[in-house]
């Protein structure tokens, strides 16, 4: 696989992977994590804001239990599978935004199951080369339903030479 | 509720990224991406430090219009899109107004600006006013 093909190529792997789903068991969500993930938010802002933006947690959390090892990362420090179920195979992923659906809010001590779909690929010519634009659903549940639905767009380059 | 009018824009919140947190939310969000907290790293990626994480654009413009609410309404949608990067030494400020109001819903147009004028993220907030909701900022 030459360098100048990844980004199409993982482009042709993602129109295989449209459309499947893969479930991932979050376990319980603990009450230190989102207190450390509030410290971490509000450290910059001018007065604080009192853990206002819990309802992002669960959507920027990158890797669930353990995670990848160390070895295992791509040299920009990514993982190869950051959507549960596709590898992007090396290329520059930088998140894109989101769009969210707050059904009930997220709070400790919730036994959460995360549903993650691809949903969309799209290859792009743009002024500073070929954008690989890939949008990823996810829905978070607990033993009631959806919690929180998330449709992320991430924006993928090939790697530095 | 009379201040819930097309218009009405939402108390300013001001934003001042810290290599500190910016560290703090790759640990908590078990993010290895060089790009945040790498300087030599995001160097060779042409920018002038390490960037803020998109998730966390998207926690501080939350935290904004959130703020602006306190307990008189709930956030029903949200999204934000990231535009411009951000660096520690940057001072963002986030602004909003309301676009629409529909009975009980309303919703906020967002933005996240640079010290330079420049939009880093635009966003979009939904929210349902509680019955007899009294409304302003809730942080006064």
């Amino acid at each position: 696989m030459g360098g100048s093909d990844l980004i199409a190529d993982v482009w042709s792997s993602a129109q295989g992977a449209l459309g499947s789903t893969t479930r991932v068991d979050l376990g319980n969500v603990r009450d230190l994590d989102l207190q450390r993930y509030a410290v971490a938010v509000d450290g910059s802002i001018d007065g604080g804001a009192a853990g206002l933006s819990l309802q992002l947690y669960l959507s920027s959390v990158l890797a669930w239990g353990s995670g990848p090892a160390e070895a295992d990362l791509l040299a920009d420090g990514n993982a190869s599978d950051p959507f549960s179920g596709f590898d992007v195979a090396g290329l520059r992923l930088m998140a894109g935004g989101q769009e969210l659906q707050f059904h009930r809010d997220l709070q400790a001590g919730m036994n959460v199951v995360l549903d993650v779909t691809l949903t969309g690929a799209d290859l792009k010519d743009t002024k500073s080369g070929r954008l690989l634009v890939l949008l990823v659903q996810r829905t978070y549940s607990d033993e009631h339903g959806p919690l929180i639905e998330c449709r992320e767009t991430f924006l993928g380059r090939e790697a530095l030479g | 509720m009379s201040d819930l009018t097309v218009g009405t824009e939402i108390t300013p919140l001001v934003v001042r990224p810290t290599p500190i947190s910016l560290f703090r939310f790759s640990a908590v969000t078990w993010n290895p991406h060089r790009i945040h907290f790498d300087e030599a790293y995001a160097a060779t990626e042409g920018y002038p430090g390490v960037l803020v994480q998109g998730h966390l654009h998207g926690a501080w413009l939350l935290s904004a219009v959130r703020r602006w609410i306190g307990d008189r309404g709930r956030i029903e949608q949200f999204a934000w899109q990231n535009r411009h990067f951000a660096t520690p030494g940057d001072t963002l400020t986030i602004t909003g107004q309301i676009v629409s109001v529909d009975g009980d819903l309303v919703e906020v147009e967002l933005s996240e600006t640079n010290q330079d004028g420049v939009v880093c993220a635009p966003a979009r907030a939904t929210f349902r006013v509680h019955p007899g909701g009294a409304f302003g900022d809730a942080t006064r």
